[in-house]
């Protein structure tokens, strides 16, 4: 097996149950009035989310030795795995790990003060991305690390949404799967074009200059921008048209209402994917 | 959402950097694609920062890859390896190397070895 592929794989389902997790804290936490029938179910989504990303964060820590060594003989080597463990990989794992287990602590408590840890873990989770890779190293870092906090935040906020709103339009009232909807759009809607903006900027700061959109780096940077894109138009389609069906209990509402939302996920997951081959694989620079 | 803000400012104010860039191959010894008449007995790689070399390994053509042990722990610019015994034919010298930012790099180095004839005397 190479191990560069099966890195990959891990890094990007990783990425999708990390994000998924934190996005699911965070939605628990600003929309729980809203999640009257849904929130346990919610909450479990998101509490097995963490935990499969805690595992393949540990899997994927576990490879990276191999990858060093460039065949699966390395994760057995104990200098490389000491190295993986002492270096800025090592640390950013130690990072995810600690803000997983939290958003995973706040899932399981009913009570909101307890609850705040896991909006703690969703918020420390960005950071675990600021130690390591081309953000972490760059002498504008400083505007780099807010830029791509800010990225992930939100990816994460809009990426853990999805579950639970699929979630609530098929188990809340009509008027609540509606009311929830709408207060989630008015948020989104000043938030995810952050996410464009913020990539944008990082962008700007990290390619040399316009010609290196034509090498794999930027070509996968415009396949991101095109998937926002994509994303852009099925949220302008919920927050025009299906959305305000759900109120209306219309089924066949509802129903397109779910399959956008599914739809959303499908392509963010890709998106997700194409981070985790771009983040591994290759270099800004030429 | 505004309970959120005073966390988000934290998150954000915890980030932290290290100081080195993302390194690059600058040469090698032997070169890409070159050809020699006399096998050489190190391999040189001069990087354009300090990385850390996790494997390193030679191959003839169609051959199985030897792997080059005893590689330094400490990060270098310039690695100077000896490479075992080796006779006439195409190679492929196979390394990865960590830079400052956690990244995985590799890359091949392709080289033959052709004996020069001995001119024939008159």
């Amino acid at each position: 097996m190479d191990v560069d592929i099966a890195s990959v794989a891990l890094r990007a389902l990783a990425f999708a149950a990390m994000w998924q997790a934190a996005g699911i804290a965070l939605f628990t936490a600003i929309f729980r009035r809203y999640l009257i029938v849904s929130l346990p179910l919610v909450r479990r989504v998101g509490l097995w989310s963490a935990s499969t990303a805690f595992l393949l964060v540990v899997a994927h820590h576990g490879l990276e030795a191999a990858r060093r060594s460039g065949d699966l003989s390395g994760a057995w080597d104990v200098a490389l795995q000491k190295q993986v463990l002492y270096s800025s990989v090592g640390a950013a794992n130690v990072v995810r790990l600690i803000a997983l287990s939290l958003v995973a602590m706040g899932l399981m408590s009913k009570t909101g003060s307890r609850g705040r840890l896991g909006v703690l873990g969703a918020l420390t989770l960005p950071t675990a991305f600021l130690l390591t890779g081309h953000t972490s190293t760059h002498p504008l870092r400083w505007i780099l690390a807010p830029l791509l906090g800010a990225h992930l935040l939100v990816v994460a906020f809009w990426f853990g949404a999805l579950p639970a709103l699929y979630i609530a339009s098929r188990r809340e009232s009509a008027a609540t799967a509606a009311a929830l909807t709408a207060s989630f759009t008015v948020r989104a809607t000043w938030l995810v074009p952050l996410i464009a903006l913020s990539g944008i900027g990082i962008a700007a700061i990290l390619l040399p200059n316009l010609q290196a959109l034509r090498q794999p780096y930027g070509l996968m940077l415009l396949a991101k921008l095109g998937g926002f894109v994509v994303l852009m138009a099925l949220a302008a389609l919920n927050k025009w048209r299906l959305g305000p069906g759900i109120a209306t209990g219309d089924w066949a509402a509802v129903t397109a209402f779910r399959r956008s939302v599914a739809s959303e996920y499908i392509v963010l997951m890709a998106v997700l994917a194409v981070t985790a081959t771009l983040t591994s694989q290759f270099s800004p620079e030429p | 959402m505004r309970s959120l803000i005073p966390w988000i400012a934290i998150a954000a104010l915890s980030a932290t950097g290290l100081a080195e860039a993302h390194a690059h191959l600058h040469s090698s010894t032997p070169a890409n694609h070159s050809r020699l008449s006399v096998a050489p007995k190190t391999v040189t790689l001069e990087f354009e920062e300090p990385v850390q070399l996790t494997a390193l390994s030679v191959k003839k053509a169609e051959g199985e890859p030897q792997k080059i042990t005893s590689l330094p722990a400490a990060a270098s610019k310039t690695f100077s390896l000896p490479l075992p015994a080796i006779d006439a034919g195409t190679y492929v010298i196979t390394w990865r190397a960590v830079s400052d930012d956690g990244h995985v790099m590799s890359a091949t180095i392709q080289f033959s070895i052709k004996p020069a004839a001995s001119s024939a005397t008159k």
